[in-house]
Formats: C-alpha cells, sequence, structure tokens
C-alpha cells in the first residue's frame, strides 16, 4: 500500500542540505508543538492530483510551507530554496517504503503571511509521481 | 508478470561521440563511464530523449489461405530524437551532420571566435548513447554505434527560450553480430561479483 505523505517525508528526511538546516522540523499537515516564527522548518499536505487506473502510481499535488524561524520572509525563502535543490526534477529515488519516480515544481516559491498564525512562511507547489516498492 | 521496480522515469544524459571513439565502460558501481578524451560530449541540459525503433514488414499469402501466412522484415530503422537547451556553436555543430567548427583565439587585431560552417560538407558519422537508470537502480544505456545528424535544425532567434530539435538516424554497424548492429540497450543488474 503506496503511503505518499510517508514516502515524501522519507526523501526529505535523509541527509542533505535541507535536512541540515530544518533538523527534525519537518511536518506533514498539522505540525503540532511548532513554531514557525521560533525555528526553521517545513509543512506539506497533499492537495489533489491523481492516481493511475492500472499502475500502482499516484501523481499528488503537494503544497509546501517553507519557515524561516526567528529571521524575516527572506529566511524562509532561504529554506525554500533548499527545499528546491532537494526536490525539482528528481527521478528515481528509492525510500524506505516507496518510490519517487519524479517531482517537478508547478508552482513557484511565493512568500506569505500566514493569517492564522502570522508567520513568514514561502509557499511553493510540486507535482511529484510515486509508486510502491516492489 | 507485474514488475513495480520497472515503472521508472526516463529521465538521464544524452552523449555524442565521434566515430572512432571508445565504447563506453560499466564500472564497478554498476554505472556508465565516458571518455571524454576519446570524444564523447554530454550535451549537457535536454528535454528528455525518444528513441524511436521502426519496422516494417511484407505480408506473405498462399492461393490456399485467406489470411496472412508469414511476415517477412523488410525494413528496419531506429531514430534518437532529443530535444537540447543549450545552444552554443558546439551543440550546433553536433546537430548537423555536414557542418564544421572552427576555434580562432584571440590575437591583435583579431576577436577570438568560434564558426560554425555549413553547405557542401560531408556528413559525419557519430555514435550515440543515453543514459538513465535501470529498473535495478543502476545505468541503463542505450547506445548506437553509428548514428547520423539527420534532422531538419532550427534556429529560432527570438526573445522565448525554445530547446533545439535534433534528430539522429542510427546506421548498421558490419563489424557487430547480426540481431545487434543498429542499436543496443544495456540495463546493469548487479554489480561485478569480485
Amino acid at each position: 500500500m503506496l503511503d505518499d505523505e510517508l514516502v515524501i517525508y522519507e526523501y526529505l528526511n535523509a541527509a542533505s542540505p535541507l535536512k541540515t538546516a530544518i533538523g527534525s522540523n519537518l511536518f506533514t499537515n498539522t505540525a503540532h508543538d511548532f513554531k514557525g516564527d521560533e525555528s526553521k522548518g517545513i509543512r506539506f499536505r497533499i492537495k489533489g492530483g491523481s492516481s493511475h487506473p492500472n499502475a500502482p502510481m499516484e501523481s499528488p499535488l503537494v503544497d509546501f510551507f517553507c519557515y524561516g524561524g526567528s529571521g524575516n520572509e527572506e529566511d524562509s525563502r532561504a529554506i525554500y530554496r533548499l527545499l528546491r535543490d532537494r526536490l525539482q526534477g528528481k527521478t528515481n529515488e528509492e525510500t524506505t517504503s516507496g518510490f519517487l519516480v519524479s517531482s517537478v515544481q508547478v508552482v513557484i516559491g511565493q512568500i506569505i503571511k500566514e493569517p492564522d498564525t502570522n508567520w513568514w512562511a514561502t509557499f511553493t507547489t510540486y507535482q511529484i509521481t510515486l509508486r510502491e516498492k516492489e | 508478470m507485474k514488475n513495480k521496480s520497472a515503472i521508472l522515469s526516463g529521465a538521464g544524459s544524452f552523449w555524442i561521440g565521434d566515430a572512432d571513439s571508445e565504447m563506453p565502460e560499466i564500472d564497478d558501481n554498476g554505472q556508465v563511464v565516458f571518455d571524454s578524451t576519446s570524444g564523447w560530449v554530454d550535451v549537457g541540459f535536454t528535454d528528455g530523449v525518444s528513441i524511436e525503433v521502426e519496422s516494417e514488414f511484407q505480408e506473405i499469402f498462399a492461393d490456399q489461405h485467406l489470411a496472412v501466412l508469414k511476415l517477412l522484415l523488410t525494413k528496419e530503422a531506429a531514430k534518437v530524437v532529443c530535444s537540447i537547451h543549450q545552444r552554443d556553436v558546439d551543440t550546433f555543430n553536433l546537430a548537423i551532420s555536414a557542418s564544421s567548427k572552427l576555434v580562432t583565439a584571440a590575437g591583435a587585431d583579431q576577436p577570438g571566435m568560434n564558426l560554425l560552417s555549413i553547405g557542401d560538407g560531408t556528413p559525419v558519422e557519430k555514435k550515440v548513447a543515453f543514459v538513465g537508470t535501470s529498473p535495478n537502480g543502476f545505468a541503463r544505456m542505450w547506445y548506437a554505434p553509428i548514428a547520423v545528424a539527420t534532422g531538419t535544425i532550427k534556429y529560432e532567434g527570438k526573445k522565448e527560450h525554445t530547446p533545439l530539435e535534433v534528430e539522429f538516424m542510427c546506421c548498421a554497424d558490419p563489424s557487430a553480430p547480426a540481431g545487434s548492429r543498429l542499436l543496443q540497450c544495456y540495463d546493469i543488474t548487479a554489480t561485478p561479483t569480485a
């Protein structure tokens, strides 16, 4: 069974400059006990996409919210750039529970101020094609 | 047999070599290694490659049967098509079969320049290779020992960036065994055992 969020989490949580920058502050959906105006981190959620009817693949659209911690909005953009280096154009990457076939950025990063929290964030969207492992 | 591992992205890198370039080697990590000193060039940023193999057959009938009795293979053709984003003279020279490139260094009253010349030249045979990923996570290499740039090269001098569409027709290599003279795909399944 393919768990899209888990595969994406595993891929982003592996050693990389992004992982070095955000540490364990990588969350799906609600980021409990995390404050984007205090720590660097990323929250992501699946907002749509498609599932292949004949092959064990899915292509979710994934929103990422990048937080820069106590700095200003430009610090959130720095995290966004590390995410782009990690995800954009990547193909054929295996994780513990699945396989990332391809990843394409479909919405380029834009700085926002989250209305509920008042945190600066850089928002971006990727279409990520995933499949089950053998 | 259903094999999830064979569901892959086809992305990879496209290489063009001289006619006498050494065939790329497979290293101990299951990856393809090109000897750039033997004429291989990575064409750089591309939108990927499409490889087409076309087979033509002649239908054989006999009086006693209405249906086709046999199909005879009468023609085989292989074509490699690639969209290249780099628009330097080296790329144009690779993409046009009978072109030539002359490099002039800067000197007194002489600007440095690359000169691409086209017209009444001799078509140049190349080798082409496309390297991606095999289902086992090692290299996959499509390799054509003889290929000639045959496509229509369209230089578009406009504001929007447009990639250069290049096309190579593969030719049979008479020195290779029958059945493998046009194109080969090497899928690395494992690294050497020793």
